[in-house]
């Protein structure tokens, strides 16, 4: 009797959806599996644009996929070392707090229409801003680090977020317009017939963009420029808090990407139900097609790293604020008119 | 070289305070950048030679095409006015000969070490044919002095 | 740069004011080589830069007073081991100009051939290495990728990739085959391709151009004042190549032209190198067709062989060293050769007294003469302007610090 009761508790518990979303989709396990196809994809596709193999060595009968494991297991037992002229304490709580708290709007951001675990009368705006915490502990992994290289790398992060965070929530109110409410669950369902990226183009490529920048991965991440300043804002980490500083460009990428996906590519549609399973029709079903879309708009992403250079940090803001910012109001503009086309709000 | 061309090709200074009105003539004739200055030490005759190079990029059909300069010095007190005002591509190489050998270039803006360490090497000027490299061995710290790493 | 003072105890100390920092872009970074700079920076711009060289000195003019003439060659080699023929060959100019002798025909042509070969290795060694300065993976990888046809065929050739010690005085160290001038040929149609796909990828790319477009501008006034050499040079309008001015070895046989360039930014020198690797191409083909058949090395040096080196010679066509080449002495005297590198000129200017060691050995390898640049040349520039700029004047420390 107890033993039923408890298995009973723990089923609850895993669906319960605050904790079905946090660990298992699309919280922790679907991003550790999602970061291993990512990286995967992104060394294979470098390789083959690059005259080369790629990773081959650690499973060469499946191409080498689970080379993201390897990599992950050696960081986990190399030593961490802690100098001894750093701020101890913000220096150990840096990484760790900036990779949890990248995955924190997770929590405001449904895959399902009717499974979510918070209420979504404001969850746009929520997880828009959930997303520009991170930064702040890049800032303040380079100020506690004692060395002239992750102070330039923490002031650049600070320009850098400044001006394409912005530019992304102008974006995404660009698209909230035209649907006519802060809610992720109404903007999905109002693409029914007509998906997000049709109705206003301008945002979404601006949003897109953004995405690439404000994420800072390579060839983007001005902020940890390597041949210049060494590593930016994470130069004196080693070991585990190096691997997770490395991941918080991908979760955050990832975070995005699927904002991008509810607001601009249809989310969950076309959408199917299963009659007689309740849970696989209302959560899996939508659950996958979401994510899908999201693995797939960031394989996209991580195809531009065999492509392009660096840019310079002046160059990237001028071209925020002189073009990008522009761009975006535009789009808001845009959203503004097929709004009154439509007949008003 | 120096014997096959018909015109005269190098030149050898006995004062070292004519140089810089040698290298104004010569500018003045063409040749604008200096391509090697350094020195060779004769112990024997107590004497260090500078032995400048230089060379034409504006004009191309100077003859002849390298021409070389030698300062005779002083070996217990070489000194010599810098090049730099007249040539400013002989900066780092004064800077060069200075450790080398212990040239003294008056008025040059910044004469310092520029290839050996300032702390290890200050009046230790190593390629004088009087300056014996000597073997450390790894392990052991030998104090006598060692004759048989020394190279001449 | 204020100057370093000793405040006692051992410490130095160097003043520095509120608004500028001083940065040691040293030798502990992904992208300085083995050297240090010395940074002032106000903000993200540069003011005062200070090239600290000197790491990786090998004090290879003192060392070759203690070996003797032959075994110089190989001491030198090490210079700059991608362009090793090139090296070898300027020593190995001056020590025949010393000893009076001339290599035959098919030996200039066999060494000009191996010069050129390490030429485009050593533009696209490079630009390999700027590519990767200025985040672009794939310019890495491709620059390295097809380096390594050409460092297989100087193996080809002389019988190992990197440090080839072909040339000796009086000729060169083994003659080829006939199949290696097809291979030769194919190499060379290969990496014509490339060239185009380079273009596309890696010059005209939109973040690249804007990287290096209008970047460390070296005006034709201060590149003659400075005396810079090589590519650098002729990306600012100076008209000069060793090559043309003072021919040795084949070049008196080919045609060929020089790219100059006016403008002097980055892009120039990047463009000024990719059309360097064009001349090489023709200048190879032109002279596989047309070498002669002939002896390798001098005649007075053949007359000493022994039968069993004569066999030698004939079976695997490579030289077995007469006995004289261990105690060469050539008369008192001094000379100097000059060749135009990858890099730029280099200059060996020997002395030498009648011994069977030299007496002063003298090497200025072109990126020493370079290295005045990256003093005046950062100066007004971005902090990430600086790797743009080391990657374009193409600048190696182990030559530059010998």
């Amino acid at each position: 009797m107890m033993a039923i009761g408890l298995l009973e508790f723990i089923k609850n518990l895993i669906l319960w959806p605050p904790v079905f979303y946090m660990l298992i989709a699309p919280g922790l396990i679907t991003m550790m599996i999602l970061l291993i196809i990512l990286i995967w994809a992104e060394r294979k596709i470098a390789g083959r644009i690059q005259m080369r193999y790629g990773p081959l060595e650690i499973s060469p009968k499946i191409g080498g996929a689970i080379q993201l494991l390897a990599d992950l297991m050696r960081y986990m037992f190399q030593e961490i070392i802690i100098p001894r002229t750093v701020d101890t304490l913000p220096y150990i709580i840096a990484p760790i707090a900036g990779f949890v708290i990248s995955m924190l709007p997770i929590a405001a951001i449904p895959i399902s229409p009717i499974y979510f675990p918070s209420p979504m009368n404001n969850s746009i705006i929520v997880a828009l801003a959930l997303t520009t915490l991170p930064p702040i502990f890049g800032i303040l992994a380079g100020w506690s680090s004692n060395n002239k290289f992750s102070l330039i790398g923490g002031a650049r992060e600070s320009f850098l977020v400044a001006a394409y965070e912005l530019i992304i929530i102008l974006s995404a109110i660009g698209a909230v317009i035209i649907y006519g409410s802060p809610d992720f669950t109404q903007a999905v369902s109002a693409q029914k017939d007509l998906w997000g990226i049709v109705l206003n183009p301008i945002s979404a490529i601006a949003f897109y963009v953004a995405v690439l920048m404000a994420s800072g991965r390579f060839p983007f991440e001005i902020a940890e420029a390597e041949a210049e300043i060494v590593m930016g804002a994470y130069t004196e980490y080693s070991g585990l808090m190096y691997g997770l500083s490395m991941g918080i460009s991908y979760a955050r990428m990832f975070v995005y990407n699927l904002i991008f996906t509810l607001l601009f590519l249809g989310g969950w549609y076309p959408f199917f139900t299963v009659p007689g399973h309740t849970f696989f029709s209302y959560v899996i079903i939508p659950a996958t097609i979401v994510i899908v879309k999201a693995l797939i708009v960031s394989l996209t992403m991580v195809f531009t790293r065999a492509i392009y250079a660096r840019l310079r940090i002046d160059q990237a803001l001028g071209g925020a604020w002189k073009f990008w910012f522009l761009f975006s109001i535009m789009g808001l503009l845009l959203g503004g008119a097929i709004v009154l086309l439509q007949g008003g709000i | 070289m120096s014997g096959d061309s018909q015109v005269k090709a190098e030149l050898f200074i006995e004062n070292p305070a004519e140089l810089p009105s040698v290298a104004q003539t010569l500018k003045e004739k063409g040749y604008d950048h200096v391509i090697s200055l350094s020195a060779v030490d004769y112990p024997k005759s107590n004497e260090i030679h500078l032995v400048v190079h230089v060379s034409s990029y504006t004009k191309k059909d100077i003859e002849p095409k390298i021409f070389e300069i030698r300062v005779k010095l002083n070996r217990d007190n070489p000194r010599v006015p810098s090049l730099v005002k007249i040539w400013p591509s002989a900066e780092f190489q004064e800077r060069e000969a200075y450790e080398m050998f212990g040239i003294v270039f008056e008025n040059h803006p910044d004469l310092r070490n520029i290839l050996l360490d300032p702390e290890e090497f200050s009046g230790v000027h190593p390629l004088r044919k009087d300056y014996i490299v000597q073997v450390e061995d790894i392990m052991l710290k030998l104090k006598e002095e060692v004759k048989s790493g020394g190279n001449k | 740069m204020e100057a370093i003072s000793d405040i006692g105890g051992g410490i130095s100390a160097r003043k520095v004011d509120d608004k500028t920092m001083i940065l040691f872009f040293g030798p502990q970074h992904p992208s300085s080589g083995h050297m240090r700079i010395i940074l002032k920076l106000d903000g993200d711009v540069i003011i005062e830069s200070d090239p600290d060289i000197g790491y990786v000195h090998r004090t290879m003019e003192k060392l070759s007073e203690t070996k003797e003439w032959i075994k110089n060659s190989v001491l030198f080699e090490r210079l700059a081991i991608l362009d090793a023929g090139n090296v070898t060959q300027a020593y190995i100019i001056a020590l025949e100009k010393l000893l009076g002798i001339e290599p035959p025909e098919r030996a200039l042509y066999l060494r000009t051939i191996l010069s050129e070969i390490n030429r485009i290795s050593s533009h696209l060694y490079g630009m390999g290495i700027f590519a990767i300065m200025l985040g672009s993976s794939t310019g890495y990888m491709w620059f390295f990728g097809d380096r390594e046809i050409m460092v297989q065929l100087a193996e080809r050739i002389t019988g190992s990739r990197l440090t080839h010690t072909y040339h000796i005085p009086g000729g060169v160290r083994r003659d080829v085959s006939k199949s290696f001038f097809e291979e030769l040929e194919k190499g060379l149609n290969y990496i014509e391709k490339r060239l185009r796909h380079y273009e596309i990828m890696f010059v005209n790319n939109p973040v690249v151009r804007s990287r290096i477009e209008n970047v460390g501008i070296l005006s034709r006034e201060r590149a003659i004042d400075l005396g810079v050499t090589g590519p650098n040079a002729r990306a600012s309008g100076i008209d000069f190549d060793v090559r043309v001015e003072e021919p040795y070895g084949a070049y008196s046989f080919v045609d060929f032209e020089v790219p100059v360039y006016k403008e002097g930014d980055a892009l120039a020198r990047t463009f000024q190198r990719m059309d360097e690797i064009r001349q090489s191409i023709s200048i190879l083909r032109q002279l596989s067709k047309s070498i002669p058949e002939g002896p390798i090395l001098n005649e007075k040096y053949l007359k000493l062989f022994t039968p069993a080196m004569k066999e030698v010679l004939e079976k695997d066509k490579r030289i077995k060293f007469p006995a004289i080449f261990t105690s060469l002495k050539p008369p008192s005297g001094k000379a100097y050769g000059r060749v135009e590198e990858g890099r730029g000129e280099i200059f060996f200017y020997l002395e030498s007294n009648g011994e069977p060691k030299p007496y002063r050995v003298r090497v200025v390898t072109p990126s020493f003469r370079n290295s005045i640049l990256l003093k005046y040349l950062p100066v007004g520039y971005r902090l990430a302007d600086l790797p743009a700029i080391y990657g374009s004047i193409d600048y190696f420390p182990p030559e530059a610090d010998r």
